[in-house]
C-alpha cells in the first residue's frame, strides 16, 4: 500500500495536473464463470474425500506410523509430554526422508515434489535441523508434503487414518485399529529401526546411502496386503463414506462390465457415465452411475459455458462489440441447416443420447477453432439442458448457475429465436457471471489483503462489450475439472480390487 | 499517477465519485476493490442517467446498493452531468481528485486522462470551490437528483476540512453550476492582464468551433493552438476529434510537453491561458465545446493561477487529425434514450424514489427485478415532481443476499428504471465499520475462513455485538429501544464524529429498524448450511499454474479456521455466562453448526460445543428450534449409553417440553450428523425417546398408584431397585406410605436431619431417583 503522505508530498509539489498512470493490475484467475465448486459438490457425491493427488496407499501408512512412532519416541525416552513443534519436526522428517528415498530409487516417483528435492539428490547426506531444513519442512507441510492440505493431508483425516489430538493443532494419532496394519510395515524395514532418525526428536544426520536403502524396504509401489486390506475398507469398505462405498462399487462394477484388462481410465469414466443400455445387463449398472452422469453432464456444462466464454474473448480481440454483435457472430459460425424458427425447437427439443464424456472430448478438439467452436457448444449445451435436473441439490448455490437454474431459465427464453437464446445466454450465463465471480474473488481477496489481480477479462464499455486493457490474445483453451477417478482406480488398483 | 494509490493509501470512512459514464464491473473490481484493501468504506456514486442506464445493463455487477450507492444526476437543461471528482474523507481529513476520466477501464487508465489531487494543507480554496459544486448539486434548478442530502453532507466535510488552513488563491476548483466555465477563465485572464497566447487539449471540439469562437471571443484572441495527439482521440458518439468545419485560425501543434509522449487515446481536456502578468492552466471535465465551456454540460475542474510564471508548455507543430466519417455527427446531435431513469431507496418494506430523467408523473406500473427474478409490486402514483411510494414486502432479506435491486416504472409502453439503495445496508456500513465488508460477505454466502475469524473476533471482542443479544426472532421482529443500545460500539461512537449519521439521511428511528433487520438476517446466516470450505484440498479459484499460490491460500485458510476454532471457544464461553441465563444458547447452538459445517473440526471437538451448549438450553423456541431438537436427539443418541433415550426425554420434559410434541429433520443439521451422526437414526432414536420413560416419570407413575389417583403400572424401575420391598409394602400399607419422603427437586442434605448424604447415596437420589436416611425412604421427583 502506498503511503499517504508521500502521495501528500508529491500532490504539494505538483504544479499542475498529472496524466494518469497506465493500469498496472496483473491477470490471474481460472474459474472465470465460478462454476467449478458445483463440479466439487456432484464429484464428493461419488467420490468424497479423494482428490486427484493422493493416488497411492503407502503415503497413508507411513503417516500413520510415523505418528505412532512419536508415542514410541516418547515412551523410550520416558517423557510424558513433547512440545507440539518437537512432535511435528520428527514426522515431517520421516516423511521427507520417505520422499527423499523414493526419489533416490527412483526419480520419477509419483510423489509431489521431485524439484524441490532435487539438491538432496545429490547431497551424501543431509542434516535434518538447522535453518535450511527448516525452511524445507515449513514450505513441504503447506505444499508438497504428504500432510499437505494439497496432497494427502485432506484424506488421511477424513479417511480415518490420522485422528487429530483435542487441543494441540497439527498433532495426530493413528487409529488403533491400524496398529497390525503399522505393524506389519514396520516389519519390511525393522532392521533399519535403530538409527537415530526413528529414534529421537530435533537435529539428526541421514546419510544418502542409508536413505537409498530404505527407499527399496519401503518402496511405495509395494504396499503390504495388511495396508491394502486396511485401504479398501475406508475407501470404499465398512469404514468408507457410503458415498465413496458406491462410489467405488461403481468403479469395479464398471470395469468388470467393460471386461477387458486393458481397459483405460477414460473407458471406465465413459461406462460409468453411460445409460443402461450400453451396460451388458441394465441391473450391472448400480445406481451411483447416475451421479456419476450428473457429474459428466456438469463436467460438460461448464466446459461449454467455459468454451463460450473462450470463444467470446476471440470475438472481442479485434474491437468491442455489442450482445447482438456478438450473437450474430456466433450464430454465423453454425450450420444454418441446424438453426429453428424457436430456441425451443434448436436446442430445448433435443433428443441427444450421448455420452456426456464423448461429448466432452468433443468440444476439448476444437477449443481453439474459433469457427469450429459454436457448433460444439450448442450440442453441448442441448444435451446438458436435457438431461438438466428440475430440482437443485442443497449444495448449488443458484450463483454458480446449478443446471436446474439454467434449464428454467432457458426454457423462459423457449420462444426466442436462437439468435436472442445466444443473447440471453451471453448476457446472463457469461457476461454477468463472469463479472459477478470476477469481482467476489477479487473482493475476498481485497478483504483479506491477498493478491491483487483482475480476474475480469470482459467488461461493458463505451461501445459495447469490450476487453479488459491489457487482454491482447485468448491464451489457454479452458479445460475440464479432473474428476477424481483417476485416484480412486490407482488406490483401487494397489488394493487388489480392480 | 496512479489515483488508485490514493483509494487504497487509508481507511476512507466515506468516499464520493462524480461521473458521465459508468462501468460497475470496473467499479466494483477496480476502485471498491482498493478501497477495501485500505480499509475504506461508504462509497457513493453520483453518476449521470447515461451512466446509470449502462450500469443498468451489468447484470453481473450485483453489489450496487448494498455494497455502495448509486444516485443519478440528471441536468434540466438537456445538458449532461460530465464532472469527474472524488472526494475521500477520513475522520479529520479530506483528499480530492478532480480529472478528466470517467469511472470506467478506460478512464483510469486505458485513456490518456490528467488528474489533479488536491489537499486543504495547499488547496484550501478549491475546497472551499468543491463544498460549493456539492452544495450547488443539491440546491441547483438546473439538476434533479435524489442525492441532495448526501451532497450537502459531503460539502460540510469538505469545509470543515479545510477551516483553518492558508488561501493563497492559485489553486481554485472551477464548476459550471456557478457560471460558465469560460467566463470564469475570462474574469482569471483579465485578472492577469489579458491572454497572449492559448493552448487547448481535448479530445473533443464543435464540428463548426462554436465553444472555440466564444472563448477566443471572450478572451479578446485572434488565434489558439489545438493539441493534435498523436495517437488520436477517444471516439466518442457524437463526438468531433477536431473544428473540422471551424475555419483555419485553430493551429495544430503537439503539446505533449503537458503530459510527455503517450500513446494512449487523448480523452483529458485542459486549456493553458498565457497571459501578461502570469499563467492559468485548467483541467478537468470540460472538453473545448460550446457545452463544455459555456454551461449546458455540468462540469468541474481545477484552475492553476501561476501570477508572474515564466514557464509555458512547449509546443511543436503538428499536423490536424484527418476527418473520419465517425465524426460526421455533431456532439449536439444528442440521441434520445429510450429508457428514463429513477432513484430509489428500500427502507423496510416501502420504497420511496423518484423519477429523473425524464420527468413521469400519474399512474404507473411498478416491477421489482432482482438476479434471481421478478416481483410485480402493483401500481404507484407519482407526484408531479416525480416522487412515489411503493409497498414492496418480503423483498429486504432476498436484497441482502442476491443485491442489485432495479425498480421499473411503466406508463403508456415506456419504462424508467433505476438502482435501489437497501438503507439496512447502508446502516449497517455505518454502524460496524471496517468488519461491514465481511458482513456483507456472510450474508452474500461468499465468506472465506478469514472473514468468519474476523468476525468471531469482532463478536468476541464486545459480544453484545451478537444479534441473540438483541432479542430478535429471526424474522426481523421489532425489540424495545434499549435492546438496541447494547449495540452501539466504538467504531459508533468514531463514525459520529465524521457525521456519517447524516449521510444516511435517516432518522434514529429509521436506523434502529434497520439495524435490527440487519442483525436478523446475520442469525439467519448461522442457521444455514454452505458445506465444508474447499473440499479434499480442492477450491474453485485454484490456479494449478501457480502452485505459490495455492499454498499460500492453504496456509492462509487453515490459520484462519485455527483462530476461528479458538475465538469460538472463547466467544462460547462469555455467550454462555451465568448472566445471559441462557438466552444466547440457541444462537450459540446455530453458530456451533455454521462452524462445524464449515470448518469440520475434529467431532471431539464439536461433541466439546453441544456439551457446553445444549446444557444451557432453556427452551425450543425461536427460529433455531429445528436445529436444537435434531441436535438434542443427536447428542443423546450418539453417546450410546443404554439410557440414552430415557436421559433425552428426561433433557425435554425438565425445559417443560412434551416428546410427542417434537419432530425432527435430521437434514438442517448436516455437518454435526456428519461428525457425529455415524449410524445414527434420529427418527428412530425420537421414537424410542418417545417409549421410553424416565425415572422421574415412573415415580410419578408409583405415587398416583399410592395415592389411588392411578394404576399399578409404570414404575418397571422401581421393581427392579433394591428399595422395591419397602416401595411395594408402602403401596399396601398407608403408614408405611406415609413416610415415605418426597422431594420435588434434588438437594444434597437429608431433609429430616439436615445432615449432608454420603457421595453414593447423593448420588443414588440424584440420578434414579432414590435413596435412604433417617430410616426412610428419600424420592426424588426430578430425575
Amino acid at each position: 500500500m502506498t503511503d499517504l503522505n508521500e502521495l501528500l508530498d508529491t500532490a504539494r509539489s505538483a504544479g499542475e495536473a498529472r496524466a494518469v498512470d497506465r493500469s498496472k493490475i496483473n491477470f490471474g484467475g481460472v474459474d472465470p464463470l465460478g462454476l467449478r465448486q458445483i463440479n466439487f459438490g456432484l464429484m464428493d457425491r461419488v467420490l468424497p474425500d479423494l482428490n486427484n493427488v493422493a493416488s497411492h496407499i503407502r503415503p497413508y501408512t507411513l503417516m500413520a506410523w510415523a505418528w505412532r512412532r512419536v508415542r514410541h519416541v516418547l515412551e523410550r525416552g520416558k517423557r510424558q509430554s513433547a512440545k507440539p513443534e518437537e512432535m511435528r519436526d520428527f514426522v515431517d522428517r520421516i516423511e521427507a526422508i520417505y520422499a527423499w528415498s523414493q526419489f533416490l530409487i527412483d526419480p520419477r516417483a509419483d510423489i509431489p515434489g521431485a524439484q524441490a528435492m532435487r539438491p538432496m539428490l545429490d547431497a551424501k547426506q543431509y542434516r535434518f535441523g538447522g535453518e535450511e531444513w527448516e525452511a524445507r519442512r515449513n514450505m513441504r507441510r503447506y505444499s508438497t508434503g504428504f500432510i499437505s492440505p494439497l496432497n494427502y493431508g485432506p484424506s488421511l483425516r477424513t479417511m480415518g487414518w490420522l485422528i487429530p489430538v483435542e487441543g494441540a493443532a497439527g498433532i495426530f494419532q493413528p487409529d488403533a485399529s491400524l496398529d497390525p496394519v503399522l505393524d506389519a510395515f514396520e516389519r519390511g524395514f525393522g532392521a533399519e529401526l535403530g538409527h537415530e532418525a526413528f529414534n529421537r526428536f530435533g537435529n539428526v544426520v541421514v546419510r544418502r546411502a542409508d536413505a537409498e536403502r530404505w527407499g527399496k524396504l519401503w518402496t511405495m509401489d509395494k504396499p503390504r496386503a495388511a495396508e491394502a486390506k486396511a485401504m479398501f475398507t475406508r475407501l470404499g469398505g465398512e469404514r468408507a463414506a457410503p458415498a465413496r462405498q458406491k462410489g467405488v462399487a461403481l468403479v469395479q462394477a464398471a470395469y468388470a462390465n467393460l471386461d477387458d484388462e486393458e481397459a483405460t481410465y477414460e473407458d471406465i469414466r465413459v461406462r460409468m457415465a453411460d445409460r443402461a443400455e450400453a451396460w451388458d445387463s441394465a441391473s450391472d449398472r448400480p445406481l451411483a452411475a447416475d451421479e456419476w452422469r450428473a457429474v459428466q453432464i456438469r463436467q460438460l456444462f461448464r466446459l461449454a459455458l467455459e468454451g463460450m466464454f473462450y470463444w467470446t474473448i476471440g470475438a472481442l480481440l479485434p474491437g468491442p462489440r455489442s450482445t447482438t454483435q456478438l450473437a450474430r457472430a456466433f450464430i454465423g459460425a453454425l450450420d444454418k441447416k441446424s438453426l429453428a424458427d424457436s430456441a425451443e425447437a434448436w436446442i430445448l427439443a433435443s433428443k441427444d443420447a450421448t455420452n456426456p464424456v464423448e461429448r466432452l472430448r468433443a468440444l476439448q478438439g476444437v477449443l481453439r477453432d474459433q469457427d469450429q467452436l459454436p457448433a460444439a457448444i450448442v450440442a453441448a449445451l442441448a444435451l446438458c439442458l436435457r438431461e438438466a435436473p428440475n430440482q437443485g441439490h442443497p449444495f448449488e448455490n443458484p450463483d454458480r448457475l446449478p443446471l436446474s437454474r439454467a434449464k428454467r431459465e432457458a426454457q423462459g427464453w423457449g420462444e426466442l429465436t436462437p439468435a436472442g437464446f445466444v443473447c440471453h445466454m451471453l448476457e446472463i450465463w457469461i457476461m454477468a457471471q463472469h463479472a459477478y465471480w470476477s469481482v467476489g474473488r477479487g473482493l475476498a481477496d481485497a478483504r483479506n489483503r491477498g493478491k491483487t489481480i483482475l480476474r475480469l477479462r470482459i467488461v461493458m464499455d463505451e461501445g459495447g462489450w469490450t476487453l479488459t486493457p491489457g487482454t491482447t490474445r485468448q491464451g489457454n483453451p479452458p479445460e475440464p475439472t479432473p474428476d477424481r477417478l483417476e485416484t480412486a482406480t490407482s488406490l483401487l488398483v494397489e488394493c487388489r480390487r480392480l | 499517477m496512479n489515483p488508485l494509490d490514493l483509494i487504497s493509501a487509508a481507511p476512507w470512512k466515506r468516499a464520493a465519485f462524480t461521473t458521465y459514464a459508468l462501468s460497475l464491473s470496473f467499479f466494483e473490481a477496480v476502485l471498491l476493490d482498493a478501497l477495501l484493501r485500505g480499509g475504506g468504506r461508504n462509497a457513493l456514486v453520483l453518476a449521470d442517467p447515461e451512466g446509470v442506464r449502462a450500469g443498468l445493463s451489468e447484470e453481473g455487477a450485483r453489489r450496487v446498493g448494498r455494497d455502495y450507492e448509486i444516485e443519478p444526476v440528471a441536468c434540466t437543461n438537456h445538458g449532461v452531468f460530465h464532472a469527474k471528482v472524488c472526494a475521500l474523507f477520513s475522520e479529520d481529513d479530506a483528499h480530492l481528485l478532480v480529472g478528466s476520466g470517467n469511472l470506467t477501464f478506460a478512464g483510469w487508465g486505458g485513456n490518456l486522462e490528467l488528474v489533479e489531487h488536491l489537499h486543504p494543507s495547499f488547496a484550501a480554496d478549491a475546497f472551499d470551490d468543491a463544498a460549493d459544486f456539492f452544495g450547488q448539486i443539491s440546491a441547483s434548478a438546473q439538476i434533479i437528483t435524489t442525492a441532495g442530502p448526501a451532497c450537502e453532507t459531503i460539502a460540510a466535510s469538505l469545509r470543515r476540512s479545510a477551516q483553518g488552513q492558508p488561501r493563497p488563491g492559485n489553486v481554485r476548483m472551477v464548476h459550471s453550476l456557478d457560471a460558465p466555465i469560460a467566463e470564469q477563465l475570462a474574469l482569471y485572464a483579465e485578472d492577469l492582464g489579458g491572454v497572449t497566447r492559448m493552448t487547448a487539449v481535448s479530445p473533443y471540439y464543435d464540428l463548426r468551433a462554436e465553444g472555440l469562437n466564444a472563448l477566443a471571443a471572450l478572451l479578446e484572441i485572434d488565434e489558439a493552438h489545438l493539441h493534435a495527439h498523436r495517437a488520436g482521440t477517444v471516439r466518442g458518439q457524437g463526438s468531433n476529434a477536431w473544428p473540422f468545419e471551424g475555419g483555419k485560425r485553430w493551429k495544430a501543434i503537439d503539446a505533449a510537453d503537458a503530459f510527455g509522449q503517450d500513446d494512449r487515446p487523448l480523452h483529458a481536456k485542459s486549456i493553458e491561458l498565457v497571459c501578461r502578468k502570469g499563467r492559468l492552466v485548467l483541467s478537468g471535465s470540460a472538453n473545448v465545446t460550446h457545452a463544455g465551456l459555456f454551461g449546458r454540460n455540468v462540469e468541474a475542474g481545477v484552475l492553476r493561477v501561476q501570477r508572474g510564471s515564466k514557464n509555458y508548455w512547449v509546443t511543436a507543430p503538428a499536423t490536424a487529425p484527418a476527418r473520419l466519417p465517425a465524426d460526421e455527427q455533431d456532439e449536439n446531435d444528442a440521441v434520445a434514450s429510450a429508457v428514463g431513469v429513477l432513484g430509489a431507496s428500500l427502507e423496510g418494506e416501502t420504497i420511496t424514489g423518484r423519477t429523473l430523467a425524464p420527468r413521469l408523473s400519474g399512474s404507473a406500473n411498478a416491477v421489482l427485478r432482482t438476479p434471481r427474478g421478478s416481483h410485480m409490486l402493483g401500481s404507484v402514483l407519482i407526484s408531479d415532481d416525480g416522487h412515489f411510494e411503493v409497498d414492496a414486502p418480503r423483498i429486504e432479506f432476498e436484497s441482502w443476499e442476491n443485491g442489485r435491486l432495479i425498480l421499473g416504472l411503466e406508463q403508456d409502453g415506456r419504462r424508467w428504471e433505476g438502482f435501489v439503495s437497501i438503507a439496512a445496508a447502508l446502516e449497517l456500513i455505518r454502524r460496524t465499520g471496517s468488519i461491514a465488508p465481511r458482513l456483507m460477505a456472510m450474508l452474500a454466502g461468499t465468506e472465506t475462513p478469514t472473514d468468519v475469524a474476523a468476525i468471531l473476533a469482532w463478536f468476541r471482542e464486545d459480544p453484545s455485538r451478537m444479534p441473540a443479544s438483541l432479542g430478535i426472532g429471526g424474522g426481523g421482529s421489532t425489540g424495545g429501544p434499549n435492546e438496541s443500545e447494547g449495540a452501539v460500539t466504538l467504531a459508533d461512537l468514531k463514525a459520529a464524529g465524521l457525521g456519517a449519521q447524516s449521510f444516511s439521511g435517516a432518522s434514529d428511528g429509521e436506523a434502529t429498524s434497520a439495524w435490527r433487520h440487519s442483525m436478523a438476517l446475520i442469525r439467519a446466516v448461522f442457521r444455514q448450511s454452505r458445506g465444508p470450505w474447499g473440499g479434499g484440498g480442492e477450491t474453485d479459484d485454484d490456479d494449478d499454474e501457480d502452485e505459490k499460490d495455492r499454498e499460500k491460500r492453504a496456509r492462509s485458510e487453515e490459520a484462519a479456521n485455527h483462530r476461528s476454532l479458538q475465538l469460538f471457544d472463547e466467544l462460547l464461553t462469555a455467550m454462555l455466562a451465568p448472566e445471559a441465563e441462557g438466552r444466547n444458547a440457541l444462537m450459540a447452538l446455530s453458530l456451533s453448526h455454521f462452524l462445524a459445517d464449515r470448518i469440520r473440526p475434529a467431532p471431539g471437538k464439536v461433541q466439546l460445543w453441544l456439551d457446553k451448549v445444549l446444557a444451557h438450553v432453556v427452551a425450543l423456541d425461536g427460529p433455531e428450534s429445528d436445529i436444537a431438537i435434531a441436535s438434542i436427539l443427536l447428542h443423546h443418541a450418539a453417546d450410546r449409553r443404554d439410557d440414552n433415550a430415557i436421559r433425552a426425554r428426561r433433557y425435554f420434559l425438565r425445559r417443560g417440553i412434551d416428546p410427542a410434541s417434537l419432530s425432527v429433520t435430521p437434514d438442517v443439521i448436516p455437518a454435526f450428523m456428519d461428525l457425529l451422526g455415524s449410524g445414527v437414526d434420529l427418527d428412530s432414536f425420537l421414537g424410542e425417546v418417545l417409549t421410553a420413560r424416565t425415572m422421574g416419570e415412573q415415580i410419578d407413575a408409583y405415587l398416583a398408584a399410592g395415592d389411588g389417583r392411578g394404576p399399578h403400572v409404570g414404575y418397571d424401575s422401581l421393581r427392579s431397585s433394591p428399595h422395591w420391598p419397602n416401595l411395594e409394602r408402602a403401596l399396601r400399607d398407608p403408614s408405611s406410605y406415609a413416610k415415605l419422603t418426597v422431594l420435588d427437586s434434588f438437594r444434597p442434605s437429608c431433609p429430616r436431619c439436615h445432615i449432608r448424604l454420603p457421595l453414593a447415596a447423593g448420588e443414588d437420589l440424584r440420578l434414579r431417583g432414590l435413596s435412604t436416611c433417617c430410616g426412610r425412604i428419600l424420592i426424588n421427583r426430578d430425575c
